[in-house]
């Protein structure tokens, strides 16, 4: 990223930091957290710890770190390297995201580019380029309501779970806007919070549905009513809709002799498929399995977005992340040197899609794009007042 | 509820059975006396059926005192031949010994208390339509059942509700095997033998005539043929060669492998050139990283297969994977490990279960990746 929108970006994280950086709140036994952070343009600093949220917020305001983090793990010694630390705890972690979901969307809005001759598209990522036959090729996804929306689907589901299959009350639970393309939810005071990774796939793995075993209803007699999968299995097989590709009875009796019965090995797994796969929740297990990890702390900002990771545990109904998550909804505008870019909703109103344009957009938008690395600022105006304050400030804390 | 002496000849182990020997007053020197004759023999009989039928120790219920007093005996007599190797298979044969007594057990409430006084684990017992009759926290199922290795065992294929998993009596009793094991091999490690009369000298000198060998010392590979690369890092050395974007755990994987096959730092950052993403520095940093040589100086473990499963990158190859919980098991002539796992006592990680080895929790520690410090 050029050193004029890091200027731009680092100035706008700090006025957030400065202005709302009472909303972070302390996470609890904060001396016992492992914290990090990254500068812009700079490498991850970990292994530091605070002991009250005041020095957190000052640190916040003084750095505008790109990202802000805090492990989910307790320690003893938080600073420690990490086979020192002493690990004693930590909450249960989830994070759906919208790239996991493999939405159709996707081929519409994400953006690939080639690094080999430099073309850029829309689309999904071809295995070469059409244009070099080259094979070095990335991809810059993008989220879009349907994708922001499936995750909220996702995320309900995993509420769901959490409740009947795992006993965590709502009280336990926190769900957070990630700040990018999903959510983030955290279960706090469980029977879970000792388990090691090991214990973590096991419970990521129930979510996924991953290693059902096919014939695992026929032991005894599935019941709506059941808990765990066996009721979801069973309620699948209910409530599909009379006419459908699995069952060719309409009753719920006459489809589970079906399936014990009649079925082969083959229709039994395609079935298995289906029901595992409009019944399970897509997350990334990495995270959840991941006891060392450091997450990103509520309240702070997203470094890929410039949106902030916000609490909507009350009301995840109405929350809608293109409009409540946005860090600095005011008046101010900026001009951006676009690249590539999608249709865009936020803050109400869509932009785009742009190819290779300079525009002016409320500087909130100007910022969702430009951390995407999808453009840059144009330094006129308003914005290189922006990176004047900003430099004047560099030079001044330099000095 | 208490046990009655019935209850504590099926399960010796118990601490209430030590109170139960405390309260007979017998001491080692009575041991040489011809009134003890049957406890001796039946103790030496317990180890001589860990050591030779199928590692199976028999439950004479019928003589309570000789059973209970026959167990501590056999304790000492195990421990007097300093042999390691007998010690963990004695542990096992008595803690199977105990898993068959409790699948057998017909009273709900003395399995609820062993699991009370013996494990601190808080058992329901109820019985609802068809669902299996006892449960236990979701936590304490699968801090245990994560050592089994067939799909069975796994959360996903069991019933959870309201944070319990509802188990049939003979799944519950499987899943502490390993703890009883564990507590067996612990009590055989913390008692002082003192010296014993010459008749117990005489069985514990023929127990280490008759004592088998220990098993072969863990193996190494190193040169392991490309070919014989499991499925998975076979796929990630394949994508990286077409030049696609190996994921996280594909590159996590292939340079741990290779590293323990006996690969150098060099020999892996050779191979990324073709990666999208490629940075000679940064790919070197991160080998170096994994190979304990930067950071934190730990030396990071190849991840095993079900992690590798977990986060969606096992090429499971249908016959030869059927047998291993991690790459480097993978059949080949050099690493015959695999064929050691079979039938019905397999677990998920390693083949453990079946012969003397370190504590359950320790060897899971160790195979942690992130856990080994150089």
């Amino acid at each position: 990223m050029d050193e004029n929108s890091t200027l731009i970006l680092k100035r706008y994280f700090k006025e957030y930091y400065f202005h709302y950086g009472e909303r972070i709140k302390a996470p609890s036994e904060i001396a016992s957290r492992e914290f990090g952070y990254f500068p812009f343009g700079g490498a991850m600093i970990r292994h530091i710890s605070f002991k009250d949220i005041g020095t957190f917020r000052a640190a916040l305001v003084r750095e505008a770190p790109a990202g802000a983090y805090c492990s989910n793990s307790l320690y003893n010694d938080p600073t420690a390297e990490m086979h020192l630390k002493g690990w004693k705890s930590a909450e249960l972690i989830f994070d759906i995201d919208a790239d996991g979901l493999k939405l159709p969307c996707k081929k519409v809005h994400d953006v690939w580019l080639c690094k080999g001759g430099g073309k850029k598209e829309f689309g999904l990522r071809p295995e070469t380029c059409p244009n070099c036959k080259g094979n070095r090729i990335l991809e810059l996804t993008w989220a879009c309501p349907d994708c922001l929306e499936g995750t909220k689907k996702e995320t309900m589901k995993l509420l769901e779970f959490l409740e009947f299959d795992f006993g965590i009350s709502s009280s336990q639970v926190r769900v957070y806007f990630s700040g990018n393309a999903g959510y983030h939810i955290s279960v706090e005071k469980s029977q879970y919070e000792t388990l090691d990774s090991h214990g973590r796939a096991e419970i990521a793995d129930y979510l996924t549905g991953r290693g059902i075993m096919p014939n695992f209803f026929n032991s005894t007699r599935l019941l709506p009513n059941d808990p765990g999968w066996r009721g979801r299995v069973a309620r699948f097989i209910r409530d599909l809709p009379e006419v459908n590709t699995l069952f060719k009875s309409t009753t719920f009796e006459k489809r589970l002799s079906e399936l014990i019965s009649d079925f082969s090995k083959k229709q039994v797994e395609n079935f298995m498929t289906r029901a595992v796969s409009e019944n399970s929740v897509k997350i990334d297990a990495m995270v959840t399995t991941d006891i060392h990890r450091i997450f990103r702390m509520p309240e702070t900002l997203n470094n890929k977005t410039g949106l902030v990771k916000r609490e909507c545990s009350d009301n995840l109904n109405s929350f809608d992340p293109t409009t409540d998550a946005i860090a600095i909804k005011d008046d101010s505008k900026a001009e951006v040197m676009v690249d590539i870019v999608p249709k865009i909703e936020i803050g109400g109103s869509s932009y785009g899609p742009f190819r290779s344009e300079t525009i002016e957009l409320p500087l909130y938008v100007g910022v969702y794009i430009v951390s995407r690395g999808a453009g840059k600022f144009v330094i006129t105006g308003q914005n290189s007042a922006l990176v004047q304050k900003e430099a004047q400030q560099k030079v001044r804390s330099d000095n | 509820m208490q046990f009655g002496s019935d209850d504590l000849a099926k399960y010796t182990f118990l601490p209430q059975a030590g109170d139960f020997i405390r309260l007979q007053g017998v001491s080692i020197s009575d041991l040489a006396n011809q009134d003890y004759i049957k406890v001796i023999q039946r103790a030496e009989e317990r180890v001589l059926q860990a050591i030779k039928d199928s590692k199976n120790v028999s439950s004479r219920i019928d003589e309570r005192v000789v059973e209970i007093l026959s167990f501590p005996v056999a304790l000492m007599l195990v421990k007097s031949t300093k042999l390691d190797h007998l010690m963990g298979r004695y542990a096992l044969a008595e803690a199977i010994r105990v898993e068959t007594l409790l699948k057998q057990e017909k009273n709900p409430k003395v399995i609820e208390e062993l699991f009370r006084s013996s494990l601190g684990l808080e058992l329901e017992h109820s019985l609802q339509g068809t669902l299996p009759e006892f449960r236990i926290p979701i936590s304490e199922y699968v801090k245990r059942s994560v050592q089994f290795h067939r799909d069975e065992w796994k959360l996903v294929n069991k019933v959870a509700g309201g944070g319990r998993v509802f188990l049939a009596q003979d799944d519950l009793i499987r899943l502490i095997r390993e703890e009883i094991r564990s507590m067996i091999l612990q009590r055989l490690k913390d008692i002082k033998v003192p010296k014993l009369p010459e008749n117990l000298e005489q069985v514990v000198k023929r127990l280490i005539a008759i004592a088998p060998p220990p098993p072969r010392s863990a193996y190494t590979i190193i040169n392991v043929r490309p070919e014989d690369y499991p499925p998975c890092v076979r796929h990630s050395l394949d994508m990286l060669e077409k030049g696609e974007n190996v994921p996280h755990y594909g590159r996590f994987l292939m340079a741990t492998y290779l590293l323990s096959v006996g690969k150098t730092v060099d020999d892996i950052v050779a191979l990324f050139p073709k990666a999208p993403d490629f940075k000679q520095s940064v790919t070197r940093y991160q080998v170096e990283h994994l190979a304990g040589l930067k950071g934190g100086r730990t030396r990071y473990r190849v991840p095993s297969c079900s992690t590798l499963a977990t986060n969606n990158f096992c090429f499971r190859d249908p016959v030869k994977c059927n047998v291993i919980t991690s790459p480097l098991q993978y059949p080949s002539k050099i690493s015959p490990i695999g064929m050691r796992v079979s039938g019905k006592e397999e677990t998920r990680r390693g083949p453990a279960s079946t012969k003397a080895s370190p504590e359950p929790k320790e060897r899971r520690k160790k195979r942690g990746w992130m856990k080994t410090q150089r």
